[in-house]
């Protein structure tokens, strides 16, 4: 076990790596920062003060170098529209984000794992096809309109809910909540439910039958046990689309997190600020990965013992 | 007595006669709708053929031109609500454009991005995968190190990045797609690429001398093709979504080409008056994705079940 | 018939289970009689996909379903028709009368359990033991059926054993629910052949210590002489011919009991070609009333290609169905 553990630290540190260089050129790319800051009446004495101010006068990998230090330390420079630190910028909207995206997975999970096992149970019937059909409209449908639409009908017509912004949790968290999960209850139900089919044919489960196991006790203990696995795996994908790809739904309902915050810096070409962000990702991405495999272990014995 | 249907219980011998041919009437039912095209086919590929068609034929078809303004008849109201006007079928928006005749281009709009997107995104992602699986070695060892980073990125994060990095236009958001989605294609034919080398007709083509090449054309490509052609259909809805978010928050296909994530944006600001603006592309949104994802599906369960995790 | 009717377990009449699939219908399991008696050892031989599987399950009422049904005949255990009753009345039985050991070790046990758990939920599902007791009967029973050390094995997950101790712990669950019918499903198939023999002891002294009877399905006539003493030959979802072992393996009088006999390798034919049968065993889809065995048969009549023969009796226990018998 030891051993896959290794193994799985080091390929996160390659994509770790490999991401940062890649958030680096791309930083990079969205224009020369000097032509944002500096008027364009500057001279060239004043373009080379500047760039040597910015670093921006060293060779490439130089400068590389120096940014991945810096990121370590947890310093990514002041945001150039902001003028504060990028780190601290990220950490006050991250609250914000997390609230959306954990209260939508949790959400999400509770609803759709259950309905996956009921689909898979009730498998060729029509509440099986019901669900499946259900859960292709839930992948089919834009998320902003989604929550345009939820806009006019709860905050507009109805009047029970806010049209956006922040604030209390059972009010202004319900209807962005609502649309980031559609797109994950639906993807959590497909998988449950294979998953599941998976596990209700296999010999153990049968065997479970032959003892006499009570249905209930041969689906759920027996089957999902099981079939949560390939799930988990699954919840890694969903976790970091949902802290970080939720741009659309921030703009929306202007919630004040870090996909909102994403747009405003690329707008603003704000590049400090773009790259602090994007390495965040990466980081969350490698470090919600790590925890999985983590998990895994404990889920699957047949890792915890591997005889390598 | 029990219900016995579960079991076609045994009630003597002519009953049970009965009970098998029963059985094998309701069999021959449900064959017919498993087997054939029902309605699981015709409804999705309607949608889409008329998506198609609409689509070209958008010069003879769109009432109007979807770019002029006419200002003096701006957000007239869909035919089924009271204010309509018969020249606009579903209303106007803010600016007096048609919004069908928008509809139907954004159609034209959508339909490239789609067809182009997918089918460059199949061809490179089929190649990528096929030579890391065939060769091997380091090869497949950059490839699938490539595969596993980009999977790992929040999509749309990415996809927006590129795309205000390298402007808003229509061949960056192709290539945008291209550089997000090649990795699912690429994925399934690298895993069939691995299975079908060690099969026993390529070692015998490879005895018989033929040139990897050679191989990699007349007996691995072939194999693929169901699956990639599913992956493909369902891709049609993932790229969909993806530009109309872009285009919604302005970083996609640049106005003034309609596009149907614009034109939702558009109708923001006018929710309360005139709904309509925004929820009518909505609504040709989901239709098509939908359609792509229903047939998709159909798909895959009449030509390789086993990507039902997908 | 040899014996009173009363010691008769369980008693199987025209059994039939289909399959309805994409191609058609399987008729799996096609009228199919036989009976064991208490403490009896039956072998049901076969080749592949002959429905002697099928059987096994459906006496359990097991059969996936979809796309699986029992369509007619009856199952009579101890004199109570088995497909008349109730799904909650079956499960009872499951476990308390009939169970079965499944063919594959590898996945016949839950990876993510230790089998010490699994071995304890049989148990306590049939006798009401806790904590301290049930745990000293589980070593018990790993201990009866000759696992080594079980107090420390209980822990182990199901990977991290061998095959043929998987099958053995699979042979433990058997006997913790302490069944009359034990169906044994190729336990031995996917073992090598020293642990085969070793786990044919161990059930035959599973069987003097519980008296239970056991159906055992096999496609090795080698193993059917040893442990069976009456045996039941399949072949398309059919039983062509059944009655003692001794009996059918010196004298056979169906012609594919003869061609599977033959067929296996006899010591003192070094040198000689392996025989074997021409053909293929049907796909069981959609047959057409004859004698399903009748294109491989080289005994072959014209009659034998119209319709299907009936069973005929021969001796007291010995049934054949083929026209060459009349």
């Amino acid at each position: 076990m030891t051993r896959y553990m290794i193994i799985r630290l080091g390929q996160g540190i390659l994509a770790l790596i490999v991401g940062t260089i890649l958030v680096f050129g791309l930083a990079r790319l969205t224009g020369n920062p000097l032509d944002l800051m500096l008027p364009e009446t500057a001279t060239p004495e004043q373009r080379q003060q500047m760039a040597e101010y910015l670093g921006l006068d060293k060779p490439i990998y130089q400068q590389y170098f120096v940014f991945i230090g810096n990121a370590a330390k947890g310093d990514f420079g002041r945001s150039l529209f902001f003028y504060r630190p990028v780190t601290q910028i990220i950490f006050e909207r991250l609250p914000a984000t997390l609230e959306l995206g954990g209260t939508a997975m949790l959400f999400s999970m509770l609803v759709a794992i259950p309905v996956g096992v009921y689909a898979a149970v009730k498998r060729e019937k029509w509440q099986d096809s019901i669900l499946k059909v259900f859960a292709i409209f839930g992948q089919s449908v834009p998320s902003f309109w989604l929550g345009i639409m939820l806009i006019l009908v709860f905050a507009v017509s109805l009047r029970w809910l806010p049209a956006g912004g922040y604030g209390r949790f059972d009010e202004h968290l319900i209807l962005p909540a609502l649309t980031v999960s559609t797109f994950s209850i639906a993807g959590f139900l497909r998988l449950t439910r294979s998953a599941m089919l998976d596990t209700l044919s296999t010999d153990y489960v049968r065997l479970a039958r032959i003892k006499g196991l009570k249905e209930r006790y041969v689906i759920w203990k027996h089957g999902l046990r099981n079939a949560l696995i390939p799930v988990i795996t699954f919840t890694g994908f969903v976790l970091v689309n949902a802290f970080m790809g939720s741009v659309i739904v921030e703009a929306v309902f202007a919630w004040p997190g870090i996909g909102q915050l994403s747009y405003q810096a690329l707008l603003w070409r704000d590049f400090p600020l773009i790259q602090g962000i994007l390495v965040f990702s990466v980081a969350l991405f490698v470090l919600v990965n790590l925890a999985i495999d983590i998990l895994y272990v404990y889920l699957d014995p047949r890792v915890r013992f591997t005889r390598d | 007595m029990k219900d016995l249907e579960t079991m076609g219980g045994p009630r003597g011998d002519s009953d049970t006669k009965m009970e098998v041919s029963d059985a094998l009437k309701t069999t021959r039912k449900k064959k017919g709708k498993r087997m054939g095209f029902g309605w699981r086919f015709y409804l999705p590929a309607l949608i889409l053929a008329a998506f198609v068609l609409v689509a070209i034929f958008a010069d003879f078809i769109a009432p109007h031109n979807p770019v002029k303004n006419h200002l003096a008849d701006s957000l007239t109201p869909p035919f089924w609500q009271e204010g309509a006007k018969a020249e606009y079928l579903l209303g106007t928006d803010q600016m007096g454009r048609d919004i069908l005749s928008r509809l139907i281009y954004g159609a034209r709009t959508s339909l490239i991005v789609a067809a182009l997107g997918v089918f460059l995104t199949g061809i490179v992602g089929t190649i990528l995968g096929v030579l890391a699986g065939y060769k091997g070695g380091w090869v497949d060892a950059v490839i699938s190190r490539a595969i596993d980073v980009i999977q790992g990125f929040p999509l749309f994060l990415v996809a927006l990045v590129l795309a205000i990095v390298l402007g808003a236009s229509l061949f960056n958001i192709i290539l945008i797609i291209t550089i997000m989605f090649w990795v699912g294609y690429a994925r399934q034919a690298r895993a069939e690429t691995l299975q079908i080398r060690e099969s026993a007709y390529v070692e015998l083509a490879r005895i018989a001398g033929c040139r990897d090449f050679t191989i990699a054309v007349r007996h691995v490509i072939p194999n693929l093709l169901n699956s990639i052609i599913v992956i493909a259909t369902l891709g049609v809805g993932s790229v969909i979504l993806l530009e109309s978010g872009l285009s919604f928050l302005g970083a996609g296909i640049p106005p003034p080409t309609p596009s149907w994530g614009s034109m939702c944006a558009d109708g923001r600001s006018i929710l309360t008056t005139a709904w309509w603006v925004s929820f009518l592309p909505g609504v040709a949104i989901m239709a098509v994705v939908l359609s792509g994802n229903l047939l998709g599906d159909w798909l895959r369960d009449k030509l390789d079940p086993k990507l039902r995790d997908l | 018939m040899a014996g009173s009717k009363d010691d008769i377990l369980l008693r199987v009449t025209g059994l039939k289970t289909y399959f309805f699939v994409r191609r058609g219908t399987v008729k799996a399991v096609d009228g199919v009689n036989f009976y064991i008696k208490r403490g009896e050892v039956l072998g049901i031989v076969g080749e592949s996909a002959c429905g002697k599987s099928v059987t096994g399950l459906s006496l359990l009422r097991l059969v996936p379903d979809p796309p699986g049904k029992i369509v007619g005949g009856h199952i009579f255990l101890e004199g109570e028709d088995l497909l008349l009753k109730s799904e909650e009345e079956m499960r009872k039985l499951r476990g308390s009368k009939i169970t079965m050991i499944q063919q594959n070790p590898d996945s016949s046990l839950n990876p993510v359990f230790r089998i010490g758990n699994q071995v304890a939920e049989a148990i306590s599902l049939h006798q009401e033991l806790k904590d301290k007791a049930l745990h000293n009967k589980v070593v018990e029973i790993l201990g009866l059926v000759n696992i080594p050390s079980p107090e420390a094995r209980m822990r182990d997950y199901p990977h991290q054993m061998s095959g043929g101790m998987r099958q053995r712990v699979a042979g433990a669950i058997a006997l913790s629910c302490q069944a009359n019918l034990l169906i044994a499903d190729e336990p031995t198939t996917n073992l090598d052949v020293t642990t085969q023999a070793e786990y044919l002891k161990l059930l035959e002294e599973v069987q003097k210590v519980t008296g239970c009877a056991i159906i055992f399905i096999t496609h090795d006539f080698g193993i059917v002489s040893k442990i069976c003493t009456r045996v039941a030959v399949m072949y398309a979802g059919k039983i062509v011919e059944a009655g003692p072992t001794i009996d059918i393996m010196q004298k056979p009088r169906h012609p594919y009991t003869f061609a599977l006999l033959d067929s296996v390798p006899k010591l003192g034919s070094r040198g000689t070609l392996l025989r074997t049968i021409e053909g293929q065993p049907p796909e069981p889809v959609d047959l057409p009333p004859s004698c399903a065995f009748a294109v491989r048969c080289p005994m072959a009549k014209d009659r034998c290609f119209k319709e299907n023969p009936e069973e005929v009796r021969i001796d007291d226990n010995h049934y054949v169905s083929c026209f060459h018998v009349e």
